[in-house]
């Protein structure tokens, strides 16, 4: 039996006023946990992967922040009681698709019952100047795995592969000048056409070797960059733009809460049917390129 | 499957420079008056040289790794990233994105492993080790490696400038020092050797006992503000009760049937934890003879700490071949976890890259 998902719970922030990584992912993990059918006890491991977050923290993870706040077995001292593993998983925008591979691997081996996956990232305009834009669509974004259930939908073979060599195409730092921390973000003038490339690279690698072909697939689930990518993508990809689920924006970009959205988008409006087949390609810095199917 | 998994090397990076606790108190503005070598037992600590930063450390450490292994990076299913620190550059840059792991990838040949970076304080490499041991159980994945370049030091240049009160938020950052670690985590099927038990958790509700972020003063920087004391009132507890559980009715609840190692804070703080754990065990779990003790040259390295002692404690033969260890896990969050392991011939293997001749001269002369 596969991993699937239990839940998921999501929150766009449009308001101008400041906001933070932490009130991110309580609006959009608090109603998953509610709408899951595991218990916050049954949350074996709690994985944070937003990479721009509150203070930008190094330690502690900010993950045992957000299982304070969400209180997820945050006060079992006696290690016989249910307990929570936090950490943070930082990969860019692959870190969503990478920590479902993870909480699969940790129900797979009987270590954990479900997991609970959060996203929140944010730039603290409170700590550093303003540099070039991050283009982030500033969004909460939470999902519970599990196995429950005895049909074969869920989660199928993961795959990741990095083309290092393109790796100058994106980069992001904090430095510390004149005075004050400056946020960078690097980008070649033409990432999208270099994300592009990578996942058409690592696509065809990626069916080669699980014998799959487009025509297995009911929708494609691509990285929610912007609408010129998803539209970039479709021409690839030769599909059928009604297959592409497409919830980008215009210009922001969903980042680590691409995954999560575009999901939510196909079971919250009923569009994916019991047994329809989906594509997920993520794309991140590095340049990496992530793919794996889920059975709905 | 698998059964589990076992250390297949281990390579860590000291770098040469060394900073004596009395000369890092000298350089405070504010001298604080404190007895911190007394204290601490702390002696010195390793500091990176000149335009050597977190990815040189690991680097360095991964280069050894691959120097006493067997396996070349290509054979590499997963790398993760676990250090803490992220500085990477002139004017304390800290690197976002790539990720760690994906920038190594360019290093060394990783483009086909699953790669990411995974920090959880000072318990980073155990939590990692936790995450491929469920990888190589589930069958997913066949080995790994685990690296963490901790540049701590940064902080306690930081503390000189800002340590201001008798009893100041900064003074763990004293305690620090700069290393590398890599290990590969490889599948065994073997019930002698490798990680017989393995966990980690955490009691998030301590969670703002320690912080580290960047300095909202002028100097700008890398900070920790630590409540030292409740940190270590909170973990010391938690340990001794959590170590005490997990060896009861087993081998490990004996001091003379294997090696303890806990994270490197302070000589009194592993005193009073080792004293704590057999208290509440009810026998002699840790006793002067099996704890292994690395702080006073190392400092704190974080989430190299563990690693760092076993090199250290390989090296002199202290730990060898087929010998069990006790590692205990603590870290702010709070972290907690143990491990119960068995070496196989890695103490071997590690020595004669290390010291060539050096296991033939020993069985000569005995």
């Amino acid at each position: 039996m596969s991993v699937k998902i239990s839940a998921i719970g999501r929150f766009e922030y449009n308001s101008g006023s400041s906001t933070s990584s932490l009130e991110l992912i309580r609006k959009a993990a608090r109603p998953c946990i509610e709408r899951s059918e595991y218990s916050k006890e049954d949350i074996g491991v709690l994985i944070n992967v937003s990479v721009y977050r509150d203070n930008y923290f190094c330690e502690p993870a900010f993950a045992s922040f957000v299982q304070n706040d969400l209180g997820i077995n945050h006060d079992k001292e006696d290690s016989s009681e249910p307990k929570t593993l936090s950490f943070d998983l930082l990969n860019g925008a692959m870190g969503f698709l990478n920590a479902c591979q993870v909480v699969d691997a940790m129900i797979d081996s009987g270590r954990v019952k479900a997991g609970l996956i959060v996203s929140g990232d944010v730039i603290d305009y409170e700590m550093n100047e303003r540099s070039e834009d991050s283009r982030f669509q500033l969004s909460g974004a939470a999902m519970i795995l599990g196995r429950n259930g005895t049909d074969d939908s869920g989660f199928g073979m993961f795959y990741f592969r990095t083309f290092a060599e393109l790796q100058d195409a994106y980069e992001s730092y904090i430095s510390f000048n004149n005075k004050r921390l400056t946020m960078m973000f690097r980008r070649s003038p033409d990432i999208e056409r270099i994300y592009l490339d990578a996942v058409s690279r690592g696509l065809k690698e990626f069916l080669a070797k699980e014998k799959l072909n487009m025509d297995d697939f009911d929708w494609i689930i691509p990285q929610q960059i912007s609408q010129g990518f998803i539209s970039g993508l479709c021409e690839l990809l030769a599909v059928d733009s009604s297959k592409v689920v497409n919830v980008a924006k215009k210009d922001s970009d969903l980042f680590n809460a691409s995954l999560p959205c575009a999901l939510a988008h196909l079971f919250d409006n009923d569009l994916a049917k019991k047994g329809d087949n989906a594509l997920i390609i993520g794309v991140a810095s590095g340049i990496q390129v992530g793919c794996t199917t889920y059975r709905f | 499957m698998v059964r589990g998994s076992v250390i297949e090397s281990l390579g860590v990076y000291i770098p040469e420079g060394r900073l004596t606790t009395k000369e890092l108190l000298e350089g405070c503005r504010n001298k604080p008056n404190i007895d911190l070598e007394g204290i601490t037992g702390i002696k010195e600590r390793p500091v990176v040289g000149e335009n050597e930063y977190v990815l040189d450390l690991s680097r360095k450490a991964v280069s050894k790794c691959f120097e006493i292994s067997r396996y070349s990076p290509e054979d590499m299913d997963m790398v993760i990233c676990a250090n803490i620190s992220r500085y990477n550059g002139p004017d304390y840059k800290a690197n976002f994105e790539p990720s760690n792991a994906a920038i190594l990838a360019k290093d060394f040949d990783f483009s086909n492993a699953i790669l990411f970076d995974e920090p959880n304080a000072c318990a980073g490499m155990f939590t990692a080790i936790y995450v491929m041991d469920s990888f190589i159980r589930a069958g997913i994945i066949r080995r790994g490696i685990i690296i963490s370049g901790e540049y701590l030091t940064c902080l306690s240049r930081t503390a000189q400038k800002e340590i201001s009160q008798p009893i100041d938020p900064q003074f763990a950052s004293m305690t620090v020092g700069d290393s590398g670690a890599a290990l590969i985590l490889d599948g065994t099927n073997s019930k002698d050797i490798g990680f017989h038990d393995l966990d980690v958790f955490t009691i998030a509700k301590h969670c703002d006992l320690c912080i580290g972020t960047w300095s909202k003063q002028e100097h700008g920087g890398f900070v920790m503000y630590t409540d030292s004391v409740r940190i270590h009132s909170v973990a010391i507890g938690l340990t001794a009760e959590h170590v005490a559980r997990n060896v009861k009715g087993t081998k490990w609840e004996q001091s003379s049937n294997h090696h303890y190692i806990m994270h490197q804070t302070a000589v009194r703080a592993i005193e009073t934890t080792t004293n704590s754990i057999n208290s509440s065990a009810g026998t002699e779990v840790c006793s002067p003879d099996n704890t292994i003790v690395n702080v006073i040259h190392r400092g704190n390295s974080a989430s190299t700490a563990h690693f760092v002692a076993l090199w250290d404690h390989i090296k002199n033969r202290t730990i060898r071949k087929g010998e069990n260890i006790l590692f205990a896990v603590q870290s702010s969050g709070i972290n907690l976890g143990v491990a119960k392991y068995t070496l196989d011939d890695l103490p071997e293997r590690i020595l004669a890259i290390e010291e060539p001749g050096s296991l033939e001269r020993v069985a000569n002369a005995s």
